[in-house]
C-alpha cells in the first residue's frame, strides 16, 4: 500500500457495489401514536423515586405502569436520539427496548396522565428525555394534537387488565413487578427483565 | 497525563563505555527492520514473534565500527548493565558479523529467527531484549561495546499475539450493588480465578450503550481477566440520556468498590488497585464515560471510593455527542477511542452531530489514540446488538475479526497505560500494515492515530489552533504553500453530506461541531501540472535545536470524493525533509515504513459518490532517521540547527486532496 497509483481497483469495485441492507430501520415519522393500550395499572409507593427521564426531575410517589404496542420501528435501539413516549402531560419511563416485539412497557408518574379517552399516548421528536422540560413537553402536546382520539373503551380495558391498584414500596419492587410484565409480553426481553428486577441473567 | 514508565530510550551510559552514542546526539538503537527504501532501516521497540529480528548499524554515524569484526548478541534485557557481564545470547548465539563503510548497506543483520525468541511474559506483553555488540569479541561487556538496551527500558520486545488469552484461569460472578440507580443494579465481573493468592489489580469498568446489556461484553473481560485485570461490566441507565448513564458509571465504580468484601463472598476483597481503573464505554456509554471524567473534573460528583487521578485511561467504543464540548469531553486523561466505519448508528454522517463519534476524541488533551476499522459495524464490538453494518457489500469483517481488533488493543492501551508496558505502544501508533496484532487477518484495514500528550514535552510546529494566517505557523514561522486550495479553519463538514462541493472545503471532515476548537488544514495536490506542490515551515529562532526530541509526528487525512482522491483510489504518500542552517537537506519518502495516508472507506449514501469521513491517519518519523547514511550526502544533517520542515508531493504520488493537523516534535 505505498503508492496510490498501484491500489487503484479493490475500494472503487467495492464502492460501485453500493452498501448491504443490514442497517437500522428508517426511523417514523413522528409525532406518531402508540398502536394499543394493553396493560394499565395504577401504582403507590410508601417511597418516592426521582423520575429521571425529565430535567425537572420529579419526585413520584403515584402512576400508572403501562404496557402499550408499539411500531417496533419507533423503539429500535439507537445511540442517536430516538422518539420520546409521551403520555398526557409526563415523559414515560420506558423500562424495556421493545424491539423486535414492538411491546413497551413503561411507568407514567402520577394518576392523572392516563385519560378515559383521547389520544395521548404518543412518540414525540426524537431527543434524550433527560433534556424534556415543561416548556418542550407543551410543545410536543401541541405538535401531536391532530393524532386520533384513542377510544375510552381501550383504556377501560387495559385498566381492567392491570387490576387493582400496585401498592409497593419502592421503586425497586415496582420494577420487580414491571420486569414480570416484560417477561410475559416481551419475552425476548428476559435478560433484560431480570436485569430490571435486580436478578442473575443467564446470558 | 503521562504513561507509567519514566521515559528513556537508551542513553546507553556513554560515561560507562566509549563509542555507545554517535556525535549527533541521537541514541543508537539498534535493533529494527530494514526497509526498502531511504532511511533503510527501522529502530523499533517491538516485534511479533512471527517476524525476525535485525540489527542495523549505520556505519556513517558510528563510524568506528566500519571495517570490525564483531559478535552482537541478543541478551536477556537488564535493568541495569555492568562493566564485565558476561554476555549470554538468548537465541541461537551470537552472531558474528564484519561492518562495511558507508551506512546500512551490508550492515543489517538478523539476529533472531521468527520464533527463535520466546514472548512468553506471562501476564506482560512482550519479553525484552538487549542488544549487545561485543567489539573485542571476549564475550564481556568492555568499555567500546554498544548496548541497546538497560537504563530503564529493553533494546527491544518480543510480543506474542495480544489477541490470544492470557495464561491466567479466569472466573466470572454476578452481582447486585447497592446505592446505584434503581433498575441498573447489576454487574457482570471477570477475574483471574487465583485472584486469592494474588495482590491489587487493576479495575477495568464498562459501560454498554442504549439498548445493549451488561452482559454482552464477556469476549472482553474474559480477555482482560486472563491477563490479571478485575473487569466489570455494569447495567447503564442509558435511554433518559448521557448523563444518567454518567451516573451509573460512576456510581457502579464506587459501589464495586465500597462493597467488594460482600460481592462474590468476597472473592475481590483487597484485590482491586483503586489508583488503576480504566472507563470503557459503549455507544451512549462511550460518551458517559467521557462524561463522568468531566463531570468528578468539573467537581459536580465527587466519587467516594476514588479521585480523579486514579482514572489512568477513558476509552470511548464508537461514542455519541449529545452533549458537546463543555460536558463530553475527556480532559487531559489518557484516552483510547475505537470505532467501526461503517457503523450504521452512530455512523459519523454529515447530517447529524451527534452520530459524529470523533468529536469526543478530539477534545482529548492528553496523550490519545484511535483505532478506526474498516468493515465494522456497531454492534460488532459487543456480543449481541442488532447488525447495522452500513458499508459497501464485501468489505464487512464480522463481529469475532472486530472482537480480535478490539481484543489486541485493548490489552496494549491498557498495559501501556496501566502498566507502563513499553511494546504496547508501538501497537498504538506504528502502521498496521507493517506492525498489528499477529491474531488480526492482514486483510483487515485498520486506521490508528496517536498523539502525544503535553506532558510529553513536545513542541508543536503547527496545529492551526492560534494562528489563522496561512503563511504563518501555530509556532510563529514563516509558512511557504505552493498547493491548491489551501484553508485553514474548523474540522467540521460545512454541509450536510459527503458530496464533494468547492463551497465546503472541510468536506468529510467530522472532528468538530460548531462549538468545537478543533482546527486543522485542508488543501489540494494537483497532478500533472510539471510542478512539486510543497508546504515549507520555517522555524522560528529557537526552535533550531531537533536533538532533544525523537520524532517528528503529523496526521493527515484524504478528503472525501474529492476527484483528487477518487481520480486513484489508494493510500498516498509524500516526502517529508529537514533542512538545516547549512541548507543540507534529508528527504525521507514516508512510504517507505509502508505507512501511507488511507483513502476513506468506501461507504456510500449521504450524498453523492462513495467515500466515508476523512479518515486521520498519524506519520511518525524518527528524527535520527534523517541521518542515516548522510542521506547520500557528504555533509550530514545537523538535528541541532534544523531551519525548515518541508512536505513535497511529487507529480509522481498521484494527485490528491489533503487535510493535515498537528505538526509536532514529540520525545517519544
Amino acid at each position: 500500500m505505498l503508492n496510490k497509483h498501484l491500489l487503484p481497483l479493490a475500494f472503487l469495485l467495492a464502492g460501485l457495489s453500493g452498501a448491504v441492507g443490514a442497517e437500522p430501520p428508517a426511523l417514523p415519522a413522528t409525532p406518531a401514536a402508540v398502536t394499543e393500550v394493553l396493560y394499565a395499572r395504577p401504582f403507590t409507593l410508601d417511597e418516592a423515586y426521582t423520575h429521571l427521564w425529565r430535567q425537572e426531575q420529579p419526585q413520584v410517589r403515584d402512576g400508572m405502569l403501562l404496557v402499550v404496542k408499539v411500531d417496533p420501528a419507533l423503539v429500535y435501539p439507537r445511540q442517536v436520539a430516538e422518539p420520546v413516549l409521551y403520555v398526557g402531560n409526563q415523559t414515560a419511563m420506558r423500562l424495556n427496548v421493545g424491539y423486535p416485539s414492538g411491546i413497551v412497557v413503561a411507568l407514567v408518574p402520577g394518576m392523572d396522565n392516563l385519560p378515559a379517552s383521547g389520544g395521548d399516548i404518543w412518540f414525540g421528536t426524537p431527543r434524550l428525555p433527560e433534556t424534556i422540560t415543561a416548556r418542550t413537553l407543551a410543545d410536543e402536546r401541541g405538535r401531536a394534537a391532530h393524532l386520533a382520539a384513542r377510544a375510552g373503551h381501550e383504556t377501560g380495558s387495559a385498566l381492567l387488565k392491570g387490576g387493582a391498584p400496585l401498592q409497593a414500596r419502592n421503586l425497586p419492587a415496582l420494577l420487580a413487578e414491571a420486569a414480570q410484565l416484560v417477561r410475559q409480553h416481551a419475552p425476548d426481553e428476559a435478560a433484560l427483565a431480570d436485569g430490571l428486577a435486580g436478578q442473575s441473567s443467564a446470558q | 497525563m503521562r504513561p507509567w514508565y519514566a521515559f528513556a530510550l537508551p542513553s546507553l551510559l556513554a560515561c560507562a563505555w566509549s563509542g555507545v552514542a554517535p556525535a549527533d546526539g541521537q541514541p543508537a538503537q539498534l535493533a529494527g527492520n530494514s526497509l526498502p527504501a531511504y532511511p533503510s532501516f527501522q529502530y523499533v521497540r517491538a516485534f511479533n514473534t512471527d517476524a525476525p529480528v535485525q540489527v542495523g548499524v549505520d556505519t556513517t554515524r558510528q563510524a568506528n565500527l566500519a571495517g570490525k569484526t564483531v559478535d552482537i548478541y541478543v541478551a536477556a534485557a537488564q535493568s541495569a548493565w555492568t562493566l564485565g557481564d558476561a554476555l549470554a545470547d538468548a537465541g541461537l548465539g551470537p552472531e558474528t558479523h564484519t561492518f562495511a563503510s558507508g551506512g546500512y548497506t551490508g550492515n543489517v543483520v538478523q539476529v533472531a529467527g521468527a520464533g527463535e525468541l520466546s514472548a512468553a511474559g506471562g501476564t506482560t506483553l512482550g519479553v525484552g531484549y538487549d542488544v549487545v555488540i561485543d567489539v573485542n569479541r571476549n564475550g564481556r561487556l568492555d568499555a567500546g561495546d554498544y548496548v541497546d538496551g538497560g537504563n530503564g527500558e529493553a533494546g527491544f520486545y518480543v510480543v506474542d499475539d495480544p489477541t490470544l488469552a492470557g495464561p491466567l484461569a479466569t472466573a466470572s460472578l454476578e452481582a447486585t450493588v447497592t446505592g446505584v440507580t434503581a433498575g441498573y443494579t447489576r454487574e457482570r465481573i471477570w477475574y483471574p480465578a487465583g485472584i486469592t493468592g494474588m495482590g491489587q489489580l487493576p479495575l477495568v469498568v464498562i459501560s454498554h450503550g442504549n439498548g445493549h446489556q451488561y452482559n454482552w461484553y464477556d469476549y472482553l473481560q474474559q480477555h482482560l481477566a486472563s491477563y490479571g485485570y478485575i473487569v466489570m461490566s455494569h447495567q447503564n441507565n442509558t435511554m433518559p440520556g448521557i448523563e444518567t448513564a454518567s451516573t451509573t458509571t460512576l456510581q457502579h465504580t464506587d459501589a464495586l468498590i465500597a462493597q467488594q468484601a460482600s460481592i462474590g463472598g468476597g472473592v475481590l476483597n483487597g484485590h482491586i488497585d483503586t489508583s488503576r481503573i480504566v472507563w470503557i464505554g459503549h455507544s451512549r456509554g462511550g460518551e458517559g464515560v467521557a462524561r463522568a471524567y468531566d463531570r468528578i473534573f468539573d467537581g459536580t460528583w465527587v466519587p467516594t471510593q476514588y479521585a480523579l487521578g486514579d482514572i489512568v485511561l477513558v476509552s470511548s467504543i464508537a461514542p455519541t455527542d449529545f452533549l458537546g464540548p463543555n460536558s463530553a469531553n475527556p480532559h487531559g486523561v489518557n484516552y483510547h477511542f475505537l470505532y467501526g466505519a461503517a457503523d450504521g448508528d452512530v455512523s459519523g454522517d454529515a447530517n447529524n452531530d451527534i452520530a459524529q463519534a470523533f468529536h469526543v476524541y478530539e477534545r482529548a488533551e492528553g496523550y490519545r489514540q484511535s483505532t478506526y476499522v474498516h468493515g465494522a459495524d456497531h454492534n460488532d464490538f459487543n456480543c449481541c446488538g442488532f447488525e447495522d453494518f452500513a458499508g459497501p457489500l464485501g468489505t464487512a469483517i464480522g463481529r469475532p475479526e472486530a472482537q480480535q481488533v478490539a481484543k489486541g488493543v485493548y490489552l496494549a492501551v491498557i498495559q501501556h497505560y496501566v502498566e507502563g508496558n513499553v511494546p504496547g505502544k508501538d501497537f498504538l501508533w506504528r502502521s498496521y500494515e507493517e506492525f498489528k496484532p499477529m491474531g488480526v487477518s492482514a486483510n483487515t484495514v485498520v486506521v490508528s492515530e496517536y498523539k502525544e500528550g503535553p506532558a510529553g514535552g513536545k513542541y508543536v510546529i503547527d496545529d492551526y489552533q492560534t494562528q489563522t494566517s496561512k503563511t504563518l505557523s501555530s509556532s510563529g514561522g514563516t509558512v511557504q504553500v505552493k498547493v491548491a486550495d489551501l484553508a485553514e479553519g474548523l474540522l467540521n463538514d460545512a454541509n450536510t453530506d459527503f458530496t464533494w462541493t468547492t463551497t465546503d472545503r472541510f468536506n468529510g471532515m467530522t472532528r468538530a461541531m460548531s462549538s468545537d476548537a478543533t482546527r486543522g488544514s485542508v488543501f489540494t495536490v494537483v497532478d500533472n501540472d510539471g510542478k512539486t506542490g510543497s508546504i515549507i515551515w520555517s522555524l522560528p529562532a529557537g526552535a533550531y535545536d531537533l536533538s532533544p526530541y525523537q520524532y517528528l509526528s503529523f496526521r493527515a487525512a484524504q478528503g472525501t470524493r474529492h476527484p483528487s482522491t477518487t481520480a486513484v483510489l489508494g493510500p498516498y504518500a509524500w516526502q517529508v525533509s529537514l533542512v538545516d542552517g547549512r541548507g543540507v537537506k534529508s528527504v525521507i519518502d514516508f512510504s517507505a515504513y509502508a505507512m501511507g495516508i488511507q483513502e476513506p472507506y468506501q461507504r456510500t449514501a449521504s450524498g453523492v459518490g462513495a467515500g466515508w469521513q476523512n479518515e486521520f491517519g498519524t506519520v511518525r518519523i524518527r528524527l535520527a532517521d534523517f541521518l542515516a547514511g548522510a542521506n547520500g550526502r557528504a555533509t550530514r544533517l545537523n538535528l541541532a540547527d534544523i531551519r525548515q520542515v518541508r512536505f513535497d508531493f511529487p507529480d509522481s504520488q498521484g494527485p490528491a486532496r489533503l487535510g493535515l493537523d498537528d505538526l509536532e516534535l514529540t520525545k517519544d
